[in-house]
């Protein structure tokens, strides 16, 4: 037990010793993790917004559904709600008497639509429609259209589900990019292992020589490889931790309108800060793990 | 006990580097092995630390069959058998402190057992001064003398020298087979010793065993060149 602690203790001595030596090539390892998981964190930010946005906009997104002006009885509006509540994308249907669609009217089109308040009113009984997936409020609208007692439907029309459908491409963009980052981040990792590797090969043959074991020779690069990782995301997190608040705060939570409101900060640090650092780690060591499996062991 | 049996060794291009050896070295005896460039002494090195496998035969060393020997368990059987080398092959960028140190690191001694090993190593290999010094600061004899104490730092049973003074002048050979012999004397270390240095062997006279073309030709208990 004490020889395991003493081992310890010895690897990670000399893990320091060796990134004190190639200090310049562990810096320049460090500032490439930095740029590639910056750019991965902006991304993945990125994503993550435009997810937001677009289920802010899907919520947004309602279909007005207006109800046969025959339809007046509880009874059959209430049959008509249970029909539209039976189709699966529906989220939720609020109902909007005759009286409350006129004052909307009014609203929107002026004062003059004031004369039919009261018996005159010649508009129907209507529905707001909410849908789950914003991508297929065209199919549900039809489907709604097509159900007995509704006389028609409106919504934003194709504009709204392009909208969806570019928000949906964007997303996985950046997460495509964000995945390729990554793959950048192992590689340059692993190379600087690897060339740290090459440039003490003689040493490692000497230290197996002298009795040293694979770990004893391996795990110093290893904790190398985690140290480049973490530094290297150390950046990215402040940049999620402190300058995310900040750009929030500055634009006050949202750009130009409510529906492109921002993710809360310290639903960001929660969603994505721990994992960069993470990541980090996680990227560092692999890497190192891989350019130690390939490069080390050669001789007996 | 060092045992080879009928031990054969084949390289991939057609060298046969070791014909059917046999040889048997007691605990505590100091042994020359000599020959020609390309006589099979490397090889029996190679083989003897764990470097090579031999294609046919048993290697016996203090009853671990070498040639048997799993890939992990190679670094382990090294911490019982020193190894010198001609090039001295001393970590560049660890001084002499941290390069005797090392073999005793990688056995997990804790650090204060470390310092007092070193500091009886040092003294043994008289360096006790360059302690702080880096192998290229210091003479080809220090440096072998450095090589010599970190080979006996762990205290093996044998010790393993591929022509020690090889890169040696003759009086700093000396003073390397003194040390050597006093190694041998005062903890009864097995010493194998390969080497070129005729003059040596004719000097200090030892059981010395002629390689050619990879075939033991000569064994003489009694040493010295012009015996064999």
């Amino acid at each position: 037990m004490i020889r395991l602690f003493y081992k310890f203790v010895y690897v990670l001595k000399h893990a320091l010793l060796q990134m004190k030596r190639h200090f310049l090539l562990c810096l320049s390892a460090i500032s490439a993790v930095f740029i590639s998981l910056t750019l991965i964190t902006i991304f993945v930010i990125a994503g993550l917004h435009v997810d937001h946005f677009a289920s802010n906009i899907e919520s947004g997104v309602r279909i007005h559904v207006v109800l046969q002006n025959h339809i007046v009885t509880e009874e059959d509006i209430n049959a008509v709600e249970q029909d539209i509540k039976a189709i699966k994308n529906v989220d939720k249907a609020i109902f909007s008497d005759k009286d409350a669609e006129l004052e909307l009217m009014i609203q929107e089109k002026g004062k003059a639509f004031e004369l039919y308040r009261g018996e005159n009113n010649p508009l129907a009984n209507a529905y707001f429609v909410t849908v789950k997936d914003g991508t297929i409020i065209d199919t549900t609208a039809k489907e709604i259209e097509a159900l007995a007692g509704v006389q028609s439907v409106a919504y934003g029309g194709s504009t709204v589900k392009e909208l969806m459908e570019m928000l949906q491409k964007a997303r996985l963009i950046g997460y495509g990019i964000s995945g390729l980052l990554m793959f950048l981040c192992l590689y340059l990792i692993y190379n600087t292992i690897k060339s740290t590797i090459y440039s003490q090969r003689e040493e490692i043959k000497i230290m197996a020589q002298v009795g040293a074991t694979r770990r004893f020779i391996r795990i110093p690069f290893e904790i190398e490889g985690i140290f480049i990782g973490l530094v290297g995301a150390l950046a990215p997190f402040a940049m999620v931790k402190w300058g995310y608040p900040y750009v929030y705060n500055a634009v006050g939570g949202s750009l130009f309108t409510r529906l492109l409101s921002l993710i809360k900060p310290d639903v960001l640090i929660n969603q994505i800060g721990w994992y960069i650092l993470i990541l980090g780690a996680i990227l560092g060591f692999v890497a190192s793990f891989l350019a130690v499996a390939r490069h080390l062991y050669k001789t007996r | 006990m060092i045992e080879l049996k009928e031990v054969s060794k084949e390289y991939p291009n057609g060298v046969h580097a070791l014909n059917n050896i046999s040889l048997q070295v007691e605990d505590g005896e100091f042994l020359y092995v000599i020959g020609a460039t390309g006589s099979g002494k490397s090889t029996l090195i190679k083989i003897l630390n764990g470097e090579e496998v031999p294609d046919h035969g048993t290697v016996m060393v203090n009853g671990t069959n070498v040639g048997k020997l799993r890939h992990r368990k190679v670094p382990k059987y090294r911490r019982d058998i020193g190894c010198i080398f001609q090039d001295y092959r001393l970590l560049p960028r660890y001084t002499v402190y941290e390069n005797i140190a090392f073999a005793l690191e990688v056995v997990g001694m804790p650090r204060g057992k470390i310092r007092k090993r070193v500091r009886e190593v040092l003294e043994l290999v008289d360096l006790f001064d360059k302690a702080r010094s880096y192998p290229d600061e210091l003479s080809g004899g220090q440096q072998q003398r450095v090589t010599i104490g970190r080979a006996i730092a762990n205290m093996p049973k044998v010790l393993i020298a591929d022509e020690p003074t090889g890169n040696l002048d003759p009086e700093k050979s000396l003073e390397i087979i003194e040390l050597l012999e006093k190694i041998n004397e005062k903890f009864g270390t097995t010493i194998i010793m390969v080497t070129h240095d005729i003059v040596l062997v004719e000097k200090y006279k030892k059981r010395t065993i002629v390689l050619d073309t990879g075939y033991i030709v000569s064994d003489s208990a009694k040493g010295g060149y012009k015996s064999v």
